[in-house]
């Protein structure tokens, strides 16, 4: 399956979590009506993956603050998560166990020689679209600060210029790109 | 086994791997020197010709051999220390492939991922144990597989001049063909003492370890004897030294 579209909705999907010491279904039917970032990593104990899944939790209230849930989702089972996200010092969010790579592969970010996800951030909206989405290598870490400044400037539902922060001019959106 | 025994068992183990060279050396000396012998003593009638001859041959090709064993082995210490050097330098320049790549290797051996991270985050609070375990681990570059090149120089030389001698000791109480044959009976005599005493250190049997050396050195001999005979089946003119 290829990588979604901006203006697609995001494929559905529904999978165990583990957060905060329980384990429950998560669905992106439970998120509409607010912002989903949305964001694939490869697994659980690893060396470059814990500097993202703790980037995410340090900065998970900013989300919040955006009207954002945070769900990360990695190929591993739910006993791992359970045992990274311990090992890591607890998190702000849910793990998701796409064991079974559907999701993974829904998003057009499985990794097929390797069997596990690639780096991917999706954000959705409330309507369930996809506003953003970024895949890098493996090797590539992803910046947690420039997902969140590129929320903030979807949330303006305004025109952006490069590198925009809050407080910074923005431009009608009929002006048209 | 005692706790001190198994401190002392690496440096036991670092000379038993000089069996290579011992074995080699002795085997090598002692083949080529029967062959020389019993070609010079067909030559000639003077024992004391036969003698000299080995003398040298034994001299020469325990030199020749150590400096051999000199210049191999201390090429392969060059190539595995700029291996090892290398390898350091990129888990310096690299931490997370470095860290990455040993996490790989301890899975490949059998832990969980979990271990796996738990030992590497460990072993990276320790920069000299992380570099030496992920070279050994990731890249097989192990302090054992590192042959010194002057103690293997020695035992090389050492071992030739043993394997050498025993055959040249006949000649200087015996002469003409019973000093051939006592000389080849003392030369298999050896060959299956050493196969014997590397069974003893590899915990095989005694005889089967023997008989294998003995079967393996005596048949390469015939081979290159046989050999030299073809050659001169077809090249009636020419006359094959000995050894």
């Amino acid at each position: 399956m290829g990588l979604p579209r901006v203006g697609d909705h995001a494929p559905e999907f529904s999978a165990k979590g583990f957060f905060q010491g329980a384990v429950k279904e998560f669905s992106l039917s439970d998120c509409k009506g607010k912002w989903l970032v949305l964001f694939f990593y490869p697994a659980d104990f690893t060396f470059i993956c814990p500097t993202e899944v703790t980037g995410f939790s340090k900065l998970a209230k900013a989300f919040v603050d955006e009207s954002a849930a945070i769900l990360g989702v990695s190929v591993d089972s739910i006993d791992s998560h359970r045992a990274w996200a311990a090992e890591l010092g607890g998190l702000e969010y849910p793990l998701l166990s796409d064991e079974d790579k559907r999701i993974s592969a829904a998003y057009g970010v499985l990794s097929e020689p390797d069997g596990v996800a690639l780096r991917a951030t999706f954000i959705i909206n409330p309507d369930a679209l996809i506003s953003y989405e970024v895949v890098s290598h493996v090797n590539v870490g992803r910046s947690v600060e420039e997902t969140l400044r590129v929320l903030k400037a979807l949330r303006t539902d305004r025109l952006c210029p490069s590198d925009w922060h809050p407080g910074e001019p923005t431009g009608d959106v009929a002006l048209k790109y | 086994m005692s706790l001190s025994e198994i401190q002392q068992k690496k440096q036991v183990i670092e000379s038993r791997s000089r069996i290579r060279e011992f074995v080699f050396g002795i085997q090598d000396g002692l083949i080529s020197t029967v062959g020389l012998l019993a070609g010079v003593q067909g030559a000639t009638e003077n024992s004391l010709v036969v003698i000299v001859t080995g003398l040298t041959a034994m001299f020469s090709g325990a030199v020749s051999m150590a400096a051999g064993s000199y210049l191999s082995a201390g090429a392969q210490k060059d190539i595995f220390d700029k291996e090892i050097t290398d390898a350091e330098k990129l888990a310096e320049r690299e931490p997370y492939i470095a860290a990455e790549g040993l996490l790989k290797a301890l899975g490949d051996e059998g832990l969980t991922k979990e271990q796996s991270y738990r030992m590497v985050k460990t072993l990276l609070q320790e920069r000299n144990v992380f570099l030496r375990t992920f070279r050994e681990k990731v890249f097989g570059l192990g302090s054992a597989e590192i042959n010194q090149p002057l103690p293997a120089a020695l035992v090389m030389g050492l071992s030739f001049v043993m394997g050498a001698a025993v055959p040249i000791v006949p000649y200087l109480i015996f002469s003409g063909v019973s000093a051939f044959y006592v000389s080849g009976l003392l030369g298999g005599l050896t060959l299956f003492g050493v196969g014997a005493f590397k069974g003893r250190l590899a915990g095989q049997s005694l005889w089967s370890a023997g008989a294998q050396f003995f079967l393996v050195a005596v048949g390469a001999a015939v081979v290159g004897y046989l050999i030299g005979l073809i050659v001169q089946y077809f090249f009636p003119g020419i006359t094959i030294p000995a050894g």
